[in-house]
């Protein structure tokens, strides 16, 4: 379903830096239905590993396929036509601060070009799902850390989504939390979506006994199936 | 295919609209700014009205008078009037008689009793006169030297010759201002342009990271362009709404006998100028809230 191609990431020098590998020579390939973490310290490649696959960067070398389209080579429209089978999960939320938690997982479907009808009964559902029907009116700024990162969980998998790409979506989030989007990404998998997951937290890693890619120095030090936090 | 298009651009539309009245006060800065430039630009298209009235006007008070001597019959004076207005491009020529000439003195000088007395002695000594106005000086020199050479056995004098000096100084102060008033008009439109592109160029930047989101939802260009294009529509007509009721409001304190010359009556010309107006700030207002938002989102949608 996803193939990274030999992906080589280099950021060019500039005034305060030298050239940044970010990623070398990187292959792996993700079947539908896994749930696989990439594991690495901060600054290690995941978030450009997802950048990359959204088409929001271009790599240095590589290939990057998913469902057997390069995505850096299909159109504009194309595009956003797989974005829209992703959904995605930051460790800051990106939550659209002027529109309401409600409008914000709406939004998702709008742009897809849902009916008003879908959305009226999609939306609810998907708030019911992660939790937060209560915050469903109120802005991000008015809502918990917790509830912001359910909230884009929600818009994440709203438009029921192939594919679910979550950046470091605990990082901010106290244990208590923690524990409750993994439960509901694990849910998520269970129904038969593939789970992207970045982060650099051991006992996340090791409790769900899930296949582990783990990166250092911009490599693949390890790709076990039933992987442990190996840093 | 068709009611996709309509739930798009109606989303796209109430997107627009909330985007504009949640972020407050950057709406009010853009609308602000938007304000000041349409009614800048306001005021320049009502001052270059005002000043080509006005330059018209004193452009009318350049002319020149042919006088006929005495015992020249009136018709064949009416003819050289006809054969001038054939041949030169003049406004306007006036025959005045002999006549004529003496009522006009008499209405000027009637009250002073030692002019009348005189005037009683001589009789009529005023000659027949013919009064040509013109839309350029070149064309009273020619005038004059066509009627010296034709119809010189006619004429008593032309006031053109000891009048060549006043009437050119006219025509070219005029003609000065108004290439004066064109590149005015230009900087300060384009002034006003730059300005109001910045303002939006700042505000989209803000919501650099929103487009971002925007697209990695799957929005396509299109629709975060709609959105930004009706918010900058919106934008655009509340300013220009704005902007004319200031200048409506200013317009009616205009006091209703202020002339600036016996033509040009100010709030006389306002009144008849406010349709324009309109137009003219939702014009100006759409398309630069419009076409500011598409050149300064295009860079994020790359």
């Amino acid at each position: 379903m996803i193939f990274f191609n030999n992906i080589t990431k280099i950021y060019p020098p500039n005034l305060t830096k030298k050239e940044n590998v970010v990623l070398e020579d990187i292959s792996f390939k993700v079947e539908k239905g896994e749930f696989v973490s990439i594991v690495g310290k901060s600054g290690a490649g995941k978030t450009t590993l997802f950048r990359m696959l959204l088409g929001e960067e271009k790599p240095t070398k590589g290939d990057i396929f998913f469902d057997g389209k390069d995505v850096h080579k299909v159109s504009s429209r194309e595009g956003c036509l797989l974005r829209r089978r992703m959904g995605t999960v930051f460790q800051d939320y990106k939550l659209l601060p002027s529109k309401t938690i409600y409008e914000n997982i709406a939004y998702a479907m709008e742009v897809t070009g849902a009916s008003d009808k879908e959305i009226e009964k999609c939306v609810p559902e998907v708030l019911e799902t992660v939790g937060i029907v209560k915050q469903a009116m109120h802005f991000p700024h008015e809502v918990s850390g917790g509830e912001k990162q359910r909230a884009a969980i929600a818009r994440a998998l709203v438009h029921e989504p192939d594919v679910i790409l979550a950046d470091e979506p605990t990082g901010d989030l106290d244990p208590y939390h923690t524990r409750e989007v993994l439960k509901i990404l694990l849910k998520l998998n269970k129904e038969g979506t593939t789970v992207l997951l970045a982060t650099h937290d051991k006992e996340i890693v090791n409790d769900l006994g899930r296949r582990v890619i783990t990166l250092k120095d911009g490599k693949i030090v390890s790709d076990s199936k039933q992987g442990r936090f190996i840093l | 295919m068709k009611e996709k298009i309509i739930t798009s651009l109606k989303r796209a539309t109430k997107l627009g609209w909330k985007n504009f009245h949640r972020e407050g006060s950057i709406s009010f800065v853009a609308v602000f700014v938007l304000m000041v430039a349409i009614t800048f630009a306001s005021f320049l298209f009502l001052l270059s009205g005002i000043a080509e009235a006005v330059i018209q006007s004193v452009e009318q008070k350049a002319d020149v008078t042919v006088d006929f001597s005495v015992g020249v019959p009136e018709e064949k004076i009416l003819e050289v009037r006809e054969e001038i207005a054939a041949e030169f491009e003049v406004n306007d020529i006036n025959y005045v008689s002999r006549e004529e000439s003496r009522n006009i003195f008499i209405e000027r000088f009637g009250d002073r009793d030692e002019v009348m007395e005189a005037l009683e002695e001589v009789g009529n000594p005023f000659p027949a006169s013919l009064n040509i106005r013109a839309d350029d000086s070149y064309v009273y020199g020619q005038i004059s030297d066509y009627l010296e050479e034709e119809h010189g056995d006619l004429i008593y004098g032309i006031d053109f010759a000891n009048r060549e000096e006043v009437i050119e100084g006219i025509f070219s102060v005029t003609e000065n201002i108004r290439r004066g008033g064109i590149i005015i008009g230009v900087v300060a439109s384009l002034i006003a342009i730059l300005l109001v592109y910045n303002t939006i160029r700042l505000t989209i930047y803000g919501l650099r990271e929103e487009i971002k989101v925007m697209r990695l939802v799957g929005s396509s260009n299109l629709f975060i362009q709609g959105s930004f294009i009706i918010q900058g529509m919106i934008v655009g007509i509340t300013a220009a709404l704005t902007s004319f009721l200031v200048l409506f409001i200013l317009g009616f304190m205009i006091p209703q006998s202020y002339n600036i010359t016996l033509e040009v009556n100010l709030h006389q010309y306002f009144l008849e100028m406010i349709p324009m107006v309109l137009l003219l700030h939702l014009a100006i207002g759409i398309a630069l809230g419009v076409f500011s938002s598409l050149i300064a989102i295009g860079k994020y949608l790359k």
